[in-house]
């Protein structure tokens, strides 16, 4: 009796989705205090990027990005097939957006590597800001694949309703991520634009 | 006050009005004057309100409140002494004298510790399952209530007079010699009431008499259940629709027969009810999480984590990050049976 009555109160996302949702919340706070800082310096700055420092890249980072943000379709196409029962379908979708993903770190990390080799965080204001922002962005991209092969390894054993916690969980934070990396790149490659 | 930057920025953010006129350009002055005299309509709308609620209300005048009356008061001469602030000349001439010292002890402590105090006797009885004693509680008060005006009240004359705030000395011969040794009798007696308070609750906390379910006629619902509440303290969730549910007699009916049914009892696992924001009705069930260890072993591992980064001992964070992912692990690995579905 209490049980069906419970059971037809549950209208609502899990407690996990909400609490994801309040820390995606604490992240674009950094995220947005970042942004704030890049060009509080900039406005402060005569010269940006500083002299000896080179222009950012402007046609890779944006296609990178354009490839990331790419994976948002097999991430939403993949929780609507969890969210439906298809675990096969949802584990291989996710694995695709893991792939991408995956391809997207190394290049950016190879790039980043090829920067540090041209000017140091220690050498100016924007050095500072460009590498914090580009390390931050990298650092949530790892997490976030972190999560994906957690769930992908779980989803191996089939569907429950707490994996399905997960899946939405997942999504959301790449929906996140995604959606910040718009806002690094543009500031990223603002400088040469 | 304490002298800490950090003290002192917070005091000037949070009291600029009465604080940072000196320093400051004319805008900011205006922005503050203009602040000082927007805040006194929702101050005054609350003053209004709290005396509004004892007078129509059926007042218990023991020892709790007391106190929210000795906060009314004080609050009113803590918000009299602030709307002077407003005026920009008055706050160019008082800034920085006992005068801010004594509007902002009024608020601080006659306004924010006074009532902090009044809940603490007021749940005591709730929260240790014994009395107080009423005969010394009250005298406490009255000691704090005296021993906060003769110490704080005279601050406003001698800030009139020119003593600045900060100094810890001063020539004889001002005119201020008498008022501050008024205050420090005040403080005596106020540091007297506040230790009398501190006796009176560690006395009664292993003497006190038994407390009963309710001993104030309360109409919260915390006085339905027993001094202390024991665990699963609520069996049923009980139904609330005013604002003084312990006199509601239907709902409490309802809750009888709500347990009598098996409505509500919410005792299908870790759960909690959730309801519509602005009726109050109930919307949904929440699953909150079960008992672990792991959440809070990754917190510190995560605070590991960044402290090493701040002192840059980066072998260290690895193995702090190593161990939060362990943690993590640990927290997601076992999957419980009862959990929410989607």
């Amino acid at each position: 009796m209490s049980g069906l009555n419970v059971e037809r109160k549950r209208i609502s996302m899990p407690a996990g989705w909400w609490g994801t949702l309040l820390f995606v919340a604490t992240e674009a706070t950094l995220f947005g205090t970042l942004f704030a800082t890049y060009f509080y310096l900039r406005f402060n700055t005569p010269q940006w990027p500083p002299a000896g420092v080179p222009e950012p890249k402007v046609a890779l980072p944006l296609i990178l990005t354009g490839v990331l943000v790419a994976t948002t379709i097999p991430v939403f196409f993949g929780a609507r097939a969890a969210l439906a029962g298809r675990a096969r379908l949802a584990w291989l979708l996710f694995f695709v957006a893991l792939v991408i993903q995956a391809g997207y770190f190394g290049v950016q990390v190879h790039e980043f590597l090829g920067d540090l080799d041209k000017f140091s965080p220690h050498d100016s204001a924007y050095a500072s800001i460009y590498f914090t922002l580009l390390g931050a962005h990298h650092a949530h991209v790892v997490v976030g694949m972190a999560i994906e092969v957690w769930l992908l390894a779980k989803l191996l054993g089939g569907l429950t309703p707490y994996r399905l916690v997960g899946v939405r969980v997942a999504a959301l934070y790449w929906y996140f991520v995604n959606a910040v990396a718009i806002g690094v790149v543009l500031t990223q490659v603002y400088p040469a634009l | 006050m304490t002298n800490s930057p950090l003290a002192r920025r917070f005091v000037q953010v949070s009291f600029g009005p009465a604080l940072a006129s000196r320093v400051v350009p004319m805008v900011t002055a205006i922005y503050f004057a203009a602040a000082s005299m927007i805040v006194v309509i929702p101050s005054g709308i609350q003053l209004f309100a709290w005396i509004m609620t004892i007078l129509t209300g059926t007042p218990i005048f023991k020892t709790p409140l007391l106190w929210i009356i000795g906060f009314i008061v004080f609050f009113i001469i803590g918000g009299l002494s602030g709307i002077m602030f407003a005026a920009i000349p008055f706050d160019q001439q008082l800034t920085d004298t006992y005068f801010v010292v004594a509007h902002f002890h009024f608020i601080i402590f006659g306004a924010a510790v006074f009532p902090l105090l009044g809940g603490l006797y007021y749940w005591f009885p709730k929260v240790t399952g014994r009395m107080y004693s009423e005969p010394v509680g009250q005298a406490s008060f009255w000691l704090t209530f005296v021993g906060s005006a003769l110490t704080f009240f005279p601050m406003h004359i001698v800030g009139l007079l020119g003593m600045p705030r900060r100094v810890y000395t001063y020539q004889s011969g001002l005119g201020w010699d008498g008022y501050n040794m008024a205050e420090t009798i005040g403080a005596y007696i106020l540091a007297g009431g506040l230790m009398l308070l501190v006796a009176n609750l560690v006395v009664s906390y292993f003497r006190g008499p038994k407390a009963p379910d309710d001993p104030f006629g309360g109409a919260t619902l915390e006085w339905s259940i027993p001094s202390p509440p024991p665990h699963y303290n609520f069996a049923v969730i009980p139904r609330v629709t005013t604002p003084y549910p312990m006199w509601d007699e239907q709902d409490r009916i309802e809750d009888m027969r709500k347990l009598e049914r098996g409505e509500m009892v919410l005792d299908g696992g870790h759960e909690t009810p959730a309801t519509s924001v602005l009726d109050a009705n109930w919307d949904e069930v929440i699953d909150m999480p079960s008992d672990s260890p792991w959440p809070i072993v990754t917190a510190l591992m995560m605070s590991g984590v960044f402290a090493m980064l701040l002192t840059g001992h980066l072998v260290a964070m690895c193995v702090f990050l190593g161990l939060m992912a362990l943690a993590v692990a640990a927290w997601h690995g076992a999957e419980p049976e009862h959990e929410a579905a989607t």
